[in-house]
């Protein structure tokens, strides 16, 4: 089984298998980080940024550490379904062979399983080269203040005087591969395999709303935690926010192509709507990580604003608004992956309707538009709700509404949407060779 | 009367399998061609070498005194959308837009606004007898409809000549009956030339002229009606 699970998952394609690999290295590597920072001391033995070296910010540091993992799962989600027609094809000739359909459900999750376990052994060791890097420095020129705080400004992140147990790190490993095998066979779901051929299950309902709730859950809690010296509360009405922007995006995606479908007369928007709301789920998925995104974008802005109407000038908060800077950044290049492996996918999907449109007279450059059309449709959306939803819900919790925080809040949305924007440009562009290939003549040949 | 396309001496091959071999055929304006053969025989590569859509490696297609192959790559798709109408063996309609959105879509790509656009497309299903299925998905639809669509979305705009790639291969005898009478009475009603792909003799015996090819060759005397 494991030797047929092992030429499934070649058969699958070097780039597929490094790209489910290097999402589980990356997942496993911040999970480690996590648990590095549960066992630091009260007061390390090495200098850290204080984000990471005072107690009173390392739970909300090591949080967000651990909502970095949802960009690079979101990827492995896509990543997963990249080339279903051609793994289906595999499955259904097992089936043919004589598998049972158990059978082809445990080869469907070692296809995934393989490659998982690979990455996650591969974060370990990334983990490790990453202590051995930042090492070399720990404990070099500490100076504590009488009051037992380390006064040198170090931008060091990653603990190096402590290190996970050897049993916690198995646990992250053998976590991280059962979550990408989870999510493997999630994006496997409602897909029929018989000796005949494969057939999926299409949704028979259009996305209910449901992360509304989360989101009003989170809205609701930040009056009661306003005012209150709790680590958690804040945590809280962030983690359940950004839980209902993702939850939510499947039916913003849907909404989203019913609207447009209705009002253009665009062949491009058309096209991306259709496709919106015959299966929004996809897009929907590809563009939560854009909304989690502009929601801690929106809540740094709200940060941002107060430390400017309190003109506090002390550098660790800028530096710490930065490094969130950067966080989002890397995040959001995670997503423009996210959002390119969903458009080759929606091509290798539609290659015959493509290459039909093609010989019909529709130019590469309208295909490509309704590919980023098809993004933004959702993502934009996604993003302007993300950046007013955290700037209103961070705001609220700083102390309110001003000019100054006005302006940088109009700033944000501006930056937000235009490296949004940008980021669908740039994963489409990056798919040119796919559409290329969807769009050949080659394609319009019967089976 | 003078061909309004034509194929010269042309050679297209995949991988090492010559799929035409310096074929030639000329297809006079308002003319019905049957283009026949077995399985394999390069019809299908010739009918998309003569739509501009595959590029032949030697030979020449002319189009209305036009060298097709000199055009750009925009212009030549330009000249497919506005000159040409495609019927493929499966209809190939873009399974997410409805009927009406589907025959809309080439109009829309030539900038007519909505209500136009769905005016015309509502019209021309009417003409083929499909509008019962306007607001369905091809998915929703008898393999029989979904070709009365494709040919509705063929002739949406106005095309001079219909290239059809087996459009009745898929179908049962009644409903391939019905698709081929609709497909040929619209293209004589509106004058277009049709260049029709069929391995089945019915369908031939409806053409003005059937061209049998056989190993990416056309037969040295074509038959005559």
């Amino acid at each position: 089984m494991i030797r047929l699970g092992l030429t499934l998952t070649r058969a699958g394609g070097w780039p597929r298998m490094l790209l489910l690999g290097s999402c589980t290295a990356v997942v496993c590597t911040l999970l480690l980080i996590v648990v590095t920072f549960a066992r630091l001391p009260e007061s390390p033995d090495e200098v850290l940024f204080n984000l990471v070296a005072d107690p009173g910010t390392r739970v909300g540091t090591a949080f967000a550490t651990a909502l970095l993992t949802l960009p690079p799962l979101l990827l492995l989600y896509q990543a997963v379904r990249l080339g279903t027609a051609a793994r289906d094809r595999r499955l259904a000739a097992l089936r043919l062979a004589g598998a049972t359909p158990g059978e082809v459900r445990r080869l469907g999750a070692l296809e995934v399983g393989i490659p998982a376990l690979a990455g996650s052994l591969g974060g370990v060791v990334l983990f490790w080269l990453l202590r051995v890097v930042l090492g070399e420095d720990a404990t070099y020129n500490m100076a504590f203040q009488s009051d037992g705080y380390v006064s040198t400004l170090s931008l060091r992140l990653v603990p190096t005087s402590v290190a996970p147990q050897w049993w916690a790190a198995l646990l992250v490993v053998i976590g991280t591969t059962v979550a990408g095998v989870t999510v493997g066979a999630r994006a496997a779901r409602g897909v029929v395999v018989t000796p005949l051929g494969v057939s999926r299950r299409q949704a028979s309902a259009p996305p209910r709303p449901w992360g509304v709730l989360l989101l009003v859950a989170a809205v609701l809690a930040v009056p009661v935690a306003v005012g209150r010296v709790s680590d958690v509360a804040p945590l809280a009405i962030v983690g359940l926010a950004i839980l209902g922007v993702i939850s939510l995006a499947p039916w913003a995606a849907h909404r989203a192509g019913r609207f447009a479908e209705s009002r253009t007369a665009s062949p491009a928007v058309l096209l991306a709507a259709r496709r919106l709301v015959a299966d929004p789920r996809p897009a929907g998925r590809a563009a939560a990580a854009v909304g989690a995104i502009a929601l801690v974008s929106g809540g740094g802005a709200a940060l941002a604003a107060d430390l400017m109407v309190e003109e506090n000038d002390d550098p660790f908060y800028y530096i710490s608004l930065a490094l969130v800077a950067g966080a989002l950044l890397v995040a959001l290049l995670v997503a423009i992956g996210t959002l390119a492996v969903h458009s080759v996918e929606s091509l290798l999907d539609r290659q015959r309707s493509v290459a039909s449109l093609a010989a019909l007279g529709m130019p590469l450059e309208e295909l490509e538009s309704a590919q980023r059309w098809e993004a933004r449709l959702v993502a934009m959306p996604m993003a302007t709700a993300g950046v007013l939803l955290g700037s209103v819900a961070l705001g609220a919790l700083g102390g309110g509404v001003s000019p100054v925080a006005l302006l940088v809040l109009l700033a944000d949305v501006v930056v937000t949407l235009g490296l949004v924007w940008l980021a669908i440009i740039a994963a489409v562009r990056m798919t040119r060779p796919w559409a290329i290939r969807a769009a050949s003549a080659a394609n319009l040949r019967t089976e | 009367m003078s061909a309004i396309v034509e194929a010269r001496a042309v050679r297209k091959a995949f991988g090492r399998t010559e799929a035409l071999r310096g074929t030639s055929l000329a297809v006079d304006e308002g003319e019905v061609v049957a283009v026949t053969g077995p399985s394999g025989s390069g019809k299908s590569t010739l009918l998309l070498c003569m739509a501009g859509v595959l590029r032949p490696e030697a030979g020449e297609i002319w189009y209305d005194g036009r060298k097709l192959h000199d055009l750009s790559e925009s212009d030549r798709t330009r000249l497919r959308r506005r000159e040409f109408g495609l019927v493929l063996q499966f209809g190939q309609l873009v399974p997410e837009l409805t009927a009406a959105q589907n025959v809309a879509l080439p109009l829309l790509l030539e900038k007519h606004d909505r209500a136009a656009a769905t005016t015309l497309a509502t019209g021309w299903l009417e003409r083929l007898g499909a509008l019962d299925v306007a607001g369905a998905l091809p998915g929703e639809m008898s393999g029989g409809e979904a070709q009365r669509v494709a040919i509705a979305r063929a002739l949406a705009t106005g095309p001079r000549v219909i290239f059809a790639d087996e459009p009745t291969g898929a179908l049962d005898t009644v409903s391939g009956e019905r698709v081929l009478a609709a497909l040929l009475t619209t293209a004589r009603e509106s004058g277009a030339t049709v260049v029709l792909v069929t391995h089945d003799n019915r369908v031939a015996a409806s053409a003005d002229r059937e061209v049998v090819i056989r190993d990416g060759s056309v037969e040295p005397a074509p038959v005559i009606r």
